[in-house]
């Protein structure tokens, strides 16, 4: 019988960020299935924030208190105006009326982007956990090492090949190139759009699977020319299996 | 509420409903030590107190990814602080500013002062009980965890500086992690 816990040496090591691309992209697959590894990382991670937080206390520089709150202020002015804040998530164009179930299926994704926190996500992105059609399914993206503080899934409708993408944590890209998702299957790469993550680094995308989505193994994000290439020509920042 | 009456958790959960002055009293509570976090890896006070504001507005736009049962809100903001100041450096030296791969000598900004820098660093942890688990382990567990910790340095990085093999490397860490967790947890519950 196989090890059910092939990476658990490297815990240590990926607490503590500190682990090769490869080995963390293998982490990061393995802790999206498996709650005992989820839970022996966050106990390495507390050994790793009271390490940090025995550090030496310094005095703080003069006026950065005043910058901080500035720049807070200047964050929430950017966000939608009173009541409870926007979660910086929350796609600027919203096509709601089209698409109303994965409107509010990305929302669900979003909002657990909006936590942040990947050792919530098998849980949370359970359908039958958030009340969702037990059809859909999802797919977790992790980050590679061009951008490995980028994550995200994939909440895809088999019933109307319709999906949605949600990620996080994405560099920012000059005006010329945009974020390209692909849909890979037996090795030949198919677009599904293309986006650009707002200042946060969050992006959405809307996208339709033109055959039944199972046929597909998994996906890629790539960096494009904007408007997006014909197969990836950029480099590949997230990817995941369905 | 005065400050004193109001908790970290609390604070945390001002701040998830949009109250900034609750941002103002964490940074007052525990800026002090995020930047002196941040500083004891970037040895650079520029650029400790961009990781310092860094910190707080993540906690600004994140509070969210706070988990109370994971462990206390002055942990959390700690470990933040670390990793992106960890960030800054391998930023410098992906752009040559500092050295690629530093051998342990350069792991401060004090050299020729005379004791091992790791050494000096962990002896300058405030929190007693860490310090005296950390000087309980083997010596080269604690080198090879100083680079990592205040470094950064992925594992095969370490064992080029320390001319270690990559999986003594390895072992040397996991184990420095694991009796770390241990003698912690003993009075912590960790």
């Amino acid at each position: 019988m196989s090890d059910p816990h092939p990476f658990r040496d490297l815990l240590p090591g990926y607490s503590l960020g500190i682990l090769d691309e490869e080995e963390r992209d293998g982490v990061r697959e393995h802790l999206a299935a498996c709650a005992a590894c989820r839970a022996e990382l966050a106990s390495f991670r507390e050994v790793a924030g009271r390490l940090a937080a025995a550090a030496p206390e310094r005095d703080l520089p003069a006026g950065l208190e005043a910058r901080i709150m500035r720049a807070v202020g200047d964050r929430s002015a950017r966000q939608d105006a009173p009541g409870p804040r926007r979660p910086a998530w929350q796609p600027a164009r919203q096509r709601g009326s089209r698409w109303p179930a994965l409107t509010g299926i990305a929302a669900a994704v979003a909002l657990v982007l909006g936590a942040g926190n990947l050792l919530q996500w098998s849980g949370v992105l359970s359908p039958a956990a958030r009340g969702m059609p037990p059809r859909l399914s999802t797919a977790v993206l992790a980050g590679t090492a061009s951008a490995p503080e980028a994550y995200g899934t994939i909440v895809l409708d088999p019933k109307d090949n319709k999906g949605v993408l949600a990620v996080t944590g994405l560099p920012t890209l000059d005006p010329g190139r945009q974020y390209q998702l692909w849909l890979i299957r037996d090795g030949q790469r198919r677009s599904a759009g293309v986006f650009s993550p707002d200042a946060e680094g969050y992006g959405s995308l809307l996208l339709t699977v033109p055959v039944d989505f199972r046929d597909f193994q998994s996906f890629g994000v790539s960096i494009e020319p904007r408007g997006g290439s014909p197969s990836p020509t950029g480099p590949r920042v997230l990817s995941g299996k369905l | 509420m005065s400050r004193e009456e109001t908790s970290d958790e609390e604070l945390i959960l001002r701040i998830s409903g949009g109250d900034r002055e609750a941002v103002r009293l964490l940074y007052q509570r525990h800026g002090r030590l995020v930047y002196g976090c941040a500083l004891q890896v970037v040895s650079d006070a520029a650029a400790a107190e961009e990781v310092c504001q860094d910190v707080f507005l993540r906690v600004w736009e994140k509070s969210g990814t706070y988990q109370a049962d994971k462990g206390k809100v002055v942990t959390w903001l700690a470990r933040i602080a670390r990793n992106r100041a960890i960030d800054v450096l391998r930023s410098r030296r992906s752009r040559g500013i500092i050295a690629e791969a530093p051998a342990d000598e350069s792991i401060t900004a004090a050299p020729g002062s005379g004791a091992d820098p790791g050494e000096r660093l962990w002896q300058s942890l405030r929190d007693e009980r860490v310090r005296e688990a950390v000087a309980s382990l083997p010596p080269e567990q604690r080198k090879a965890l100083a680079l990592a910790f205040f470094q950064g340095l992925t594992h095969r990085q370490i064992a080029e500086s320390l001319g270690e093999p990559l999986g003594t490397v390895k072992t040397r860490i996991r184990d420095a992690m694991l009796k770390l967790r241990a003698r912690l947890g003993e009075r912590e519950g960790i």
